[in-house]
């Protein structure tokens, strides 16, 4: 490739990549002036301006408050995460471990699959009250049958060949196998499916909270709309947006480290 | 010559299967014998009582849930699909929707529900959006992903063979290649939508699978309660069935492993 035309691709590049950064951020820009002109419109019960949404908020639920709601929800969805993803990703692997033991457990997972979890939170506030457990149960459960599944499935999508491969070179005990091929290799597949999953334990935490809480950002909305508070359930909506945006980040974060020697395109 | 008559012959995977599930009940069983009838209820009572109490309004119930499901669940899935593709299609469209939909994605759905019960009330009317928004987000989402991973090869393959018109190659390459992704989303978007409905109508709705729900956990009739969410995974794994039996006639060219 002569210089010329190589030096016009940079530029073609070049120019495309401001003009989309320019557009992206306008609009955002143009969503958010959207945002306040239907604002200027209507009752703010309506559609109340972004400041006001900030401003409002905070000076009805004062700082603390705030600040507590969002630790809260936060410490449920994390301790329910972690707990629900470890066992349901153990729970995977050993159903996968053995061809008789899969065909034992599958119609049970294909049955438990489609259960809605947010059906299920009034079985759970019957059975452990409204306090704190239960809600972490519930993320918990919503998350152990996501991983079982998505574990079964990347464990399945192994490619023979590689099992094949570890075998011929001498690989004889299958716990081995485990180890060394078929857990570094599902690891691409898992941390996808577990972006998937956080997406849903932030859902579930907020119908857990909608339902039964005392506590949380999601009783923060439910008290708000109560009041007809519009300002508060904008706010707490976007609050769980950016919570959920920024774990999804970290994970992300995450999977690129974890996953840097793995041959996938750039996300 | 005459025809051989084959007897039933299980195979062993339809016996481990089917003996996990007798397993599964008569723990249930044991369970609920040791236990008071307020936590854990017998099949027995879960089924035959709740249904003979709910006799009335079990059909109603289920229908009024599938059309919240099933209408919110299309609406936002044709929407969804139809916005993926035109921004794959034009670059400016997809400049403008990117951050829109990027900003859309994070939040959980169920999130919204107050805030269209706020908007619209506590009618019929507002369940269906946040179905609509739900659906609308995954498969648009999904669309998307899709489409990028489209092998550049067929694409580059379609130009050498004489394709020139970008909108033959959509139609002829791409929307044949997504397909498969697409279904996929629209699997996740069925999922969510019967999350939604059952969160949307535990909020205060007065029909619905939810309402008997709600209904029975105010009694405190935990036999109804379980029914609800029979009923719930019911209807959930017949449309899950349905969306897979679609799959499989429309993609049946598709080079998959069995999933």
């Amino acid at each position: 490739m002569d210089r010329i035309s190589f030096k016009k691709l940079i530029k073609k590049f070049k120019v495309n990549f401001i003009n989309e950064r320019v557009i992206n951020i306008a609009s955002v820009l143009g969503l958010i002036i959207i945002w306040y002109g239907i604002s200027m419109f209507v009752k703010p019960i309506f559609l109340p301006s972004p400041l006001a949404v900030f401003i409002r908020t905070y000076s009805v639920y004062g700082g603390s408050e705030i600040i507590q709601s969002i630790l809260n929800s936060l410490l449920r969805i994390f301790a329910g995460l972690i707990i629900g993803s470890i066992v349901g990703f153990s729970f995977g692997v050993a159903i996968s471990w053995n061809k008789k033991i899969e065909w034992w457990f599958e119609p049970l997972i294909e049955l438990l699959r489609p259960v809605p979890i947010v059906a299920v939170i009034p079985l759970f506030i019957l059975w452990f009250g409204l306090g704190e457990v239960g809600k972490i149960l519930l993320i918990a459960f919503g998350c152990f049958v996501r991983q079982i599944v998505s574990t079964h499935e990347a464990i399945k999508n192994v490619p023979t060949v590689y099992l094949k491969a570890a075998q011929t070179l001498g690989a004889t005990r299958k716990s081995k196998i485990f180890g060394t091929i078929i857990i570094p290799s599902i690891t691409p597949e898992i941390i996808g499916g577990l972006r998937v999953t956080v997406a849903a334990a932030f859902g579930y935490c907020a119908a857990a909270e909608f339902l039964g809480a005392q506590s949380g950002l999601g009783y923060m909305i439910i008290v708000s709309r109560r009041y007809l508070y519009t300002f508060g359930v904008i706010f707490g909506i976007i609050v769980f947006g950016i919570l959920a945006l920024g774990t999804d980040y970290f994970v992300r974060y995450a999977d690129r480290k974890i996953n840097a020697w793995t041959e996938r395109e750039s996300k | 010559m005459k025809a051989k008559k084959y007897k039933f012959i299980p195979t062993l995977k339809q016996i481990l299967g089917f003996s996990s599930i007798t397993t599964a009940i008569l723990l249930w069983y044991i369970i609920s014998m040791a236990s008071s009838p307020l936590f854990v209820p017998s099949p027995k009572e879960v089924f035959i009582d709740s249904y003979q109490l709910y006799k009335g309004i079990v059909g109603m119930s289920i229908l009024s849930t599938l059309y919240r499901v099933i209408i919110g669940f299309t609406v936002g899935t044709i929407l969804g699909a139809v916005a993926g593709i035109a921004m794959s299609w034009n670059k400016i469209i997809r400049w403008i929707m990117d951050p829109i939909v990027e900003f859309l994605r994070p939040l959980p759905a169920i999130a919204l529900i107050p805030l269209f019960i706020l908007w619209i009330g506590l009618g019929e009317s507002s369940r269906l959006p946040v179905i609509i928004f739900a659906s609308f987000v995954v498969v648009v989402v999904s669309t998307r992903e899709a489409i990028k991973n489209v092998p550049n090869v067929y694409i580059n393959a379609a130009k050498t063979l004489g394709a020139s018109n970008k909108g033959l190659i959509f139609k002829t390459i791409i929307i044949p290649a997504i397909t498969p992704g697409i279904i996929g989303g629209i699997k996740i978007a069925a999922a969510a939508s019967f999350d939604l409905a059952a969160a949307a109508e535990f909020i205060g709705a007065q029909r619905g699978i939810g309402y008997i729900i709600i209904n029975a956990k105010k009694f405190l009739y935990t036999n109804g309660i379980v029914f609800g969410i029979f009923l719930f995974s019911l209807l959930a794994m017949v449309t899950n069935l349905a969306i897979r039996y679609f799959d499989r006639r429309v993609n049946i060219w598709t080079e998959r492993e069995k999933a």
